[in-house]
């Protein structure tokens, strides 16, 4: 038992881990890769704000446009650059300050007017146009710190030639050819080819510029006329900015899973302490109560479980339940003592009433009596009499009180009672009905009734003199006859009608006659397929069984009428009386 | 047992279907009661009545003895040989209206 308490426990624990583990993997996953991408693209974003702001600055800080200082102009320098590449280069400077100034006061920016000024004055200009984008550029390269930051010169005579370049090892000089393979850099070689003259800046993941590895590359054009002029170009190690990428990433992720298998080790405590732990007590709690019913126990094992939830009220519920359980044990007990007790009083009533039939028969060698009372309940109704009313009178009464069980009993004790007393006094059969029903009206408010045939024999001749109160007509078998019907006078039952008068007749029993009497519990016996035993039955059994003594006749008919009902309850008492005359 | 019952004005039907024996008396005596005082005749359709047995009887005389204390009458209608053989047998076929 306990280990298969431990199974189920385990069970249900491994069934909801079960859903809420792969559910929390798959969680862990969608998570895993949203926040790859989006710090892997918060990185680039990060790193192409960076290269652009860098590469706009340069732009800024050099070739910028103003009223005096035009895309037009800067076209030119470009191609002055070219043309005193090697002049550039020596470090003679026999500048005329003076004049340069003169031409920036009245300068438009257009080549037609620069072009009028004289070679060395141009020289000039171009010097310090091209020493503007040196220092602007070697500032940026110690600034930002790129692997490399150059600028080259895109026109169609000086494709790809270096106008400055810096890098850690062997920095190009001015007029230098780049040297990069431009099959390799599509996104360069279209730049330069002009088909992308949007002067966007463009980036580019690279393997074989500045050296072999991986490095990300800006590209800033300098677009004139729709044509690209020059490009700055900016080098980061692509592996420095991975390194980095890829260490946020893992330190994101580790934190995303501690806190998932936090929230995930929290979420089966929960489970545990909210439902696995709770339905585990209630459960060892049900079983132990089944073993010991000690209600006291479930009681303050529930009060322990204090979940807010259903199997809180469950628990509230089993305690409940044990306590009604409780309640009604005890009152099972209580009723089932005073089942006992009504049992024994019904008993003792049955002792009581089957002693007021009288057992011991006469035995007299002038005739053969006996009689039989079988209650359908523990009392009955229905009852028998036979006592002498002087040496040479007999008695016989047999009589069913309606209904059955106790009240039927009561009121057959007092009829009994009764007709026994007024046929003692040596009353005429019709005088003891008369008066008995009388004394039994008047107290008789709940209308009771009983139906009563009342015979008082004359040993010495045979006769009977009878009256029948409402009751089953007798049957009588003359000496070497036939029981048959014997129809005689019938008057009302007793008790229902204070003034009712009785026909009071008389029929001799020859020796050898018999007289049976018998109440409605013989005839309306019913078996199983509702049908009676009915009268007729009754004779052919009577005349079937005749010529032992009334004891074996009288067994010999209860015997037909219960073969005859088989295993149907039967719900009236069976009495019968029979005599012969000898 | 199944009791029909048709009240008209002062008249009462009241249709017996079964067996009316020990269980089903009850019954019918708590049907009947509460009408009879306000009855003055009452009619027994007993076509369809298959048994009575001593306690019927005595709802049935209980109704009579009720409705004789206001001058009221009760009839039995259609009553089967078996249940004529129960009221001759108990000396009621003289005190019931009988038809």
């Amino acid at each position: 038992m306990k280990k298969e308490n431990k199974y189920r426990f385990r069970r249900l624990y491994f069934q909801i881990s079960m859903i809420t583990i792969p559910l929390f993997l798959i969680i862990a996953g969608v998570i895993a890769w949203i926040v790859y991408n989006s710090t892997l693209r918060g990185f680039l974003e990060a790193q192409n704000s960076l290269m652009s702001h860098q590469l706009e600055l340069i732009l800024g800080d050099t070739c910028y446009t103003t009223d005096s200082f035009t895309k037009e102009r800067v076209d030119w320098y470009f191609d002055k650059i070219e043309e005193y590449s090697a002049k550039l280069l020596e470090e003679d400077k026999n500048e005329d300050k003076q004049a340069m100034e003169n031409f920036k006061q009245t300068d438009k920016g257009t080549v037609e007017e620069i072009e009028k000024l004289p070679k060395d004055l141009q020289f000039s200009l171009t010097r310090e146009f091209y020493e503007t984008i040196f220092m602007t550029m070697v500032k940026s390269y110690l600034d930002y710190g790129p692997k490399r930051l150059f600028v080259i010169d895109t026109a169609d005579n000086y494709k790809t030639k270096v106008i400055c370049d810096f890098v850690d090892s062997g920095p190009l000089q001015l007029g230098d050819e780049l040297g990069i393979d431009l099959s390799q850099h599509p996104k360069l070689k279209k730049i330069i080819d002009s088909e992308d003259s949007s002067g966007n800046i463009v980036f580019e993941l690279s393997h074989t510029f500045p050296d072999e590895g991986s490095y990300y590359i800006g590209y800033l054009p300098l677009v004139y006329q729709g044509e690209t002029r020059a490009v700055i170009g900016v080098v980061y190690d692509w592996n420095e900015f991975n390194d980095a990428l890829h260490l946020t990433i893992i330190k994101t992720m580790i934190i995303c899973a501690g806190a998932l298998v936090i929230f995930l080790a929290l979420l089966q405590i929960i489970i545990y302490r909210r439902a696995t732990a709770p339905v585990t007590a209630i459960q060892e709690t049900v079983r132990e109560y089944k073993q010991d019913k000690d209600s006291e126990k479930v009681v303050s094992a529930m009060g322990r479980i204090k979940v807010r939830n259903e199997l809180g009220l469950l628990s509230q519920d089993i305690s409940e339940l044990a306590k009604e359980i409780d309640y009604y044990t005890a009152e099972n007990v209580r009723l089932a003592a005073e089942k006992e007790r009504v049992a024994a009083e019904l008993d003792m009533a049955k002792k009581i009433q089957a002693d007021q039939l009288p057992s011991d028969f006469p035995d007299r060698k002038e005739f053969d009596i006996y009689a039989s009372m079988t209650p359908a309940k523990e009392v009955g109704g229905d009852f028998y009499d036979l006592f002498f009313v002087d040496d040479d009178h007999l008695a016989l009464v047999i009589a069913d009180v309606s209904g059955k069980g106790v009240p039927a009993a009561l009121f057959m004790m007092m009829s009994k009672n009764i007709i026994h007393n007024l046929a003692s006094m040596g009353l005429s059969p019709k005088e003891v009905i008369e008066s008995a029903n009388r004394t039994i009206c008047a107290n008789n408010k709940q209308r009771m009734f009983v139906t009563v045939w009342l015979g008082i024999l004359e040993i010495s001749t045979g006769r009977v003199t009878a009256v029948n109160a409402g009751h089953e007509i007798p049957m009588i078998c003359k000496p070497g006859g036939e029981f048959e019907l014997f129809e005689e006078p019938h008057g009302v039952m007793v008790g229902v009608f204070s003034k009712a008068e009785y026909e009071q007749y008389e029929f001799v029993l020859k020796k050898g006659g018999s007289l049976f009497v018998y109440t409605d519990g013989v005839a309306e016996a019913t078996n199983a397929s509702d049908e009676m035993f009915r009268t007729d039955r009754l004779l052919t059994a009577l005349n079937e069984h005749k010529g032992g003594t009334q004891k074996q006749l009288l067994e010999s008919v209860q015997r037909e009428v219960e073969r005859f009902a088989g295993d149907a309850e039967q719900s009236d008492d069976l009495t019968m009386l029979g005599i012969t005359i000898h | 047992m199944d009791i029909k019952m048709l009240k008209f004005k002062n008249k009462l039907t009241v249709e017996l279907d079964g067996k009316l024996d020990a269980n089903s008396a009850p019954e019918l005596e708590a049907k009947i009661e509460p009408e009879l005082k306000n009855t003055d005749i009452l009619i027994f359709d007993m076509q369809k009545l298959t048994y009575i047995s001593s306690a019927g009887l005595r709802v049935l005389v209980f109704a009579l003895q009720t409705l004789d204390a206001h001058g009221g009458t009760m009839r039995i209608e259609n009553a089967s040989d078996d249940v004529k053989q129960v009221f001759s047998l108990t000396g009621l076929l003289k005190v019931f209206d009988i038809k």
